[in-house]
């Protein structure tokens, strides 16, 4: 046996839905699991499940029945990290939580919103890791968030949300959470009154939301090394290589207190900034244990939602800033859309096409803003976009999920406005 | 513990118990490598507190009722009761043979989804084959105590080739997966989809089961939840015309992927046209919303073990009166990335399209309409019945003008 790990992973959450002035599906969840890799003969053999440590890595072994080619690089010294947060959510009374629902609740009242829902949640993830090196690391993070959803009806059924996530305590509501729902019902009523959009290749100022969505989407999943060694990248064997204008610098970094932040990835290594992309010149994939071992690289990106098996993963993954105002853009595209927020996205990195879909847009005309559209999509190929691209002068991130290999992990992207062009495509 | 103590601090519980045991064997670029395991399992408890509901989930029964009793305080969910449920005989679902699974089995299961490639020169650059057997319990205090089991095996890869890329994954309750078809179909869509054009013209599009599976999935099932019309979220409603096609939720199918015995609140499984010749009959729903709007239950889900029981469709068979060869002069469509995107209000969606062709040439295209009128536009549906996730159906022609194509 080359190598072995055992991780436990203990989970605690608490769910809230206010829905239409209901509180509906409240839901705590506490789990505990463990999970166990072994390397034999370059083979991985896997188990998880509340076992002795010992019975555990012998489950492992037993399906460590192949030969292959994979290896292990060591993790480093390991550690240990509990997050201090100024306001523990378990120090909160839920009333407490479901009044701050409630209150919040009330900025979404208008007469053209026929639905409302507000979800909160709260998890504490405590991460114990151990291998056959040595190393050990532990770890205590919580997240707490809202996300804040109306519905609203004219001549067209639209829906409009936003959300705040963050690696934090209770803290996290004191600012800015009232103006986040008052923002969606006004977006709403603009967008039942928005048109629809055009479609065809034109010139698009995105947003930082949906710029950050296309850097995870678009260029993101193409560099996790997991998809180099399948050779199922665009990106496959151009580290060198200029893929992208001079003016593009694009980083992970889950050191950073945002939604995809972690102090020790899943495999015991101690999170670092990673420079992926800098003046257009691809730098570095992302990579796991086993993916730097055989390309060469930096391990730190292997995570796993509960104890399942730890793969190549983004954190906090943004494009850096450029030197335009959105005026600048604006006027730059002449004539064009503006869009802004995700509904989310999707890519295929073998390919190099993806799609996503913005939550509002205007129309650009004469260098201005002008009407609002609605459900509208944009789509291309990555490193065509990235080869004439404008980009502004401020960073902000967004929070979500992503998926990959059926599992969920924490994420944020970041970006700033910028100008593509992008085949643009929407409602009937 | 359950009847004594419980029963003294909750009007009505229930308990959700599931153990699964899934076995799975993982390919990267044309060779295996690695084998898992993993045994899951805990309670799901939801209890009644005047009227109210709260849910927990843990490891322990004992720390699930504490915190479900706790949280139902708050809860504005109302229910008297809990179902007394029922039970459907429903064939096909669960196979002994899973007892026996060995990773030799799955590394042999994955070789034959590998050669097809290595023979066409194409990548098998990602894949996997995953069996799971379940033995899922509910306990309510209405009586209902039932056990259902049931295995599922599920095969994906995809393929690469000069740029392109394909997958193809089936799914079934049984063995009769034919791991070599699944290969040699992602190997050569990977194949001729290399190289497409941009297609300049307007035409009839036809969606595979798994592309219709896709758009459905985050569009029209969506707006046949019974928990978006209660909850001002469907833009359907009962006797609203769709076109004139028919669809069955049907989750007595043998051997049907989601079919089961009772769904996971205890309602017995039952065939519901949900509709008929265009007409929009009724809603899929779970208890609660059935009370509500006096309608089957049935449709109640648990994504995972931990997850709040869900309005989710089973088996949604789909019917239409004409059918025929149906892929000349359409846009012929394998799948989509992006229908996740969709607006489940409006019923509007964009994706790009996967592996697609025209007249057996590759084309690149975004699709993009509204769901409601594209049904209203079918065409025809093709001959070979398949089911990808919830939908059982034929590929399916829309005419042209129901889909614009960029």
């Amino acid at each position: 046996m080359e190598f072995y790990d055992v991780r436990k992973v203990e989970s605690s959450s608490l769910l809230l839905n206010l829905e239409n002035g209901k509180i509906e599906k409240p839901r705590y969840e506490h789990s505990y699991e463990k999970g166990f890799r072994v390397l034999k003969n370059g083979f991985w053999g896997v188990f998880s499940g509340n076992v002795s440590d010992d019975e555990g890595i012998e489950r492992a072994k037993a399906n460590a029945v192949g030969k292959g080619e994979a290896e292990i690089v060591e993790a480093g010294e390991g550690g240990r990290y509990i997050m201090k947060v100024k306001k523990s959510p378990a120090d909160v009374a839920v009333d407490e939580k479901v009044e701050l629902m409630r209150e919040i609740e009330k900025e979404l009242k208008a007469s053209y919103v026929v639905s409302t829902r507000i979800v909160y949640m709260e998890n504490v993830r405590r991460l114990s890791y151990a291998d056959c090196f040595g190393t050990e690391a532990y770890y205590e993070v919580t997240r707490s968030g809202m996300i804040v959803q109306a519905v609203g009806k004219d001549e067209v059924m639209q829906f409009y949300s936003r959300r705040m996530l963050k690696p934090a305590g209770y803290e996290i509501f004191d600012d800015g959470a009232f103006e986040m729902a008052s923002d969606v019902r006004v977006r709403l009523g603009e967008l039942l009154k928005a048109r629809l959009p055009p479609s065809g290749e034109m010139n698009v100022v995105v947003n930082p939301s949906l710029c950050g969505v296309f850097v995870h989407e678009a260029f993101g999943h193409a560099v996790e090394a997991d998809h180099v060694l399948q050779g199922a990248t665009i990106l496959a064997g151009r580290i060198g290589e200029k893929v992208a204008s001079s003016d593009v610098c694009i980083y992970d970094d889950p050191t950073l207190m945002e939604f995809g932040f972690y102090p020790f990835d899943d495999e015991g290594v101690k999170a670092e900034r990673k420079k992926i992309v800098e003046e257009g010149i691809l730098k570095s994939y992302l990579h796991s244990r086993e993916t730097a071992a055989k390309l060469g690289g930096l391990p730190g990106n292997a995570r796993a939602q509960g104890v399942a098996e730890p793969i190549v993963r983004m954190s906090n993954t943004y494009m850096g800033e450029g030197d335009y105002t959105l005026d600048e853009l604006i006027e730059e595209a002449e004539n064009g859309i503006f869009l802004a927020g995700s509904r989310g996205g999707e890519t295929n990195p073998a390919s190099g096409y993806f799609q996503f879909n913005a939550q509002y847009g205007y129309i650009i005309r004469d260098g201005e803003l002008a009407e609002p559209v609605r459900d509208v999509s944009l789509s291309g190929h990555t490193l065509s976009i990235l080869q004439n691209i404008k980009l502004g002068n401020v960073i902000e991130f967004d929070p979500g999920f992503c998926g990959k290999a059926g599992q969920l992990v924490p994420v944020a992207d970041g970006g700033p406005y910028a100008l593509v062009s992008a085949k643009v495509g929407g409602a009937t | 513990m359950i009847d004594g103590k419980i029963d003294s601090k909750c009007d009505a519980w229930e308990v959700f118990h599931r153990r699964s045991e899934k076995k799975s064997v993982l390919v990267e670029r044309g060779r295996i490598k690695s084998v898992a395991g993993e045994i899951e399992q805990g309670y799901a408890v939801r209890v009644i507190v005047k009227g109210r509901i709260g849910f927990a989930f843990s490891q322990n029964l004992e720390e699930a009722f504490e915190r479900a009793i706790k949280i139902a305080r708050i809860s504005g969910e109302e229910l008297s009761d809990f179902p007394e449920g029922g039970w459907t005989d429903v064939k096909g679902i669960y196979n002994r043979g899973f007892e026996d699974i060995t990773g030799e089995w799955l590394k042999e299961s994955a070789s034959r989804l590998i050669l097809p490639c290595t023979d066409m020169n194409v990548n098998a650059a990602s894949g996997s084959v995953e069996v799971e057997r379940s033995t899922t319990s509910i306990k309510n205090s209405s009586g209902f105590e039932m056990e259902k089991k049931e295995t599922s095996c599920v095969a994906f890869l995809e393929a690469v080739c000069d740029g392109s890329s394909a997958y193809e994954y089936v799914q079934s309750r049984n063995f009769n997966v034919d791991f070599d078809s699944v290969g040699a179909k992602a190997a050569q869509l990977a194949l001729q989809s290399r190289n497409p054009l941009k297609l300049e013209k307007t035409c009839s599009v036809v969606l595979s089961p798994l592309a219709l599976n896709q758009l459905l999935s985050y569009t029209l099932y969506q707006a046949l939840s019974a928990e978006s019309l209660l909850k001002g979220r469907s833009p359907l409603k009962p006797g609203d015309f769709l076109g004139e096609i028919t669809i069955f939720d049907d989750a007595t199918l043998d051997s049907g992927l989601n079919s089961m015995p009772f769904d996971d609140e205890g309602c017995k499984s039952t065939r519901k046209e949900v509709i008929h010749k265009g007409e929009l009959k009724t809603f899929i729903s779970d208890y609660r919303s059935s009370l509500l709007l006096k309608i089957e239950a049935g449709n109640s889900h648990r994504d995972e073990l931990t997850s709040y029981p869900s309005i989710t469709p089973t088996n949604m068979v789909i019917e239409y009166e004409r059918s025929s060869d149906i892929e000349n002069n359409s846009l012929v469509v394998h799948s989509v990335i992006g229908a996740h995107t969709a607006n489940p209000v409006s019923g509007d969606f964009s994706v790009e399209c996967m592996n697609a062709f025209y007249n057996g040439m590759p084309a690149k295209a975004m699709l993009y309409g509204n769901i409601y009128s594209a049904l209203k536009k079918i065409e025809c549906l093709g001959k070979k019945t398949k089911q990808v996730d919830f939908t059982v159906s034929p590929p399916v022609r829309f005419g042209e003008g129901a889909m614009h194509i960029v």
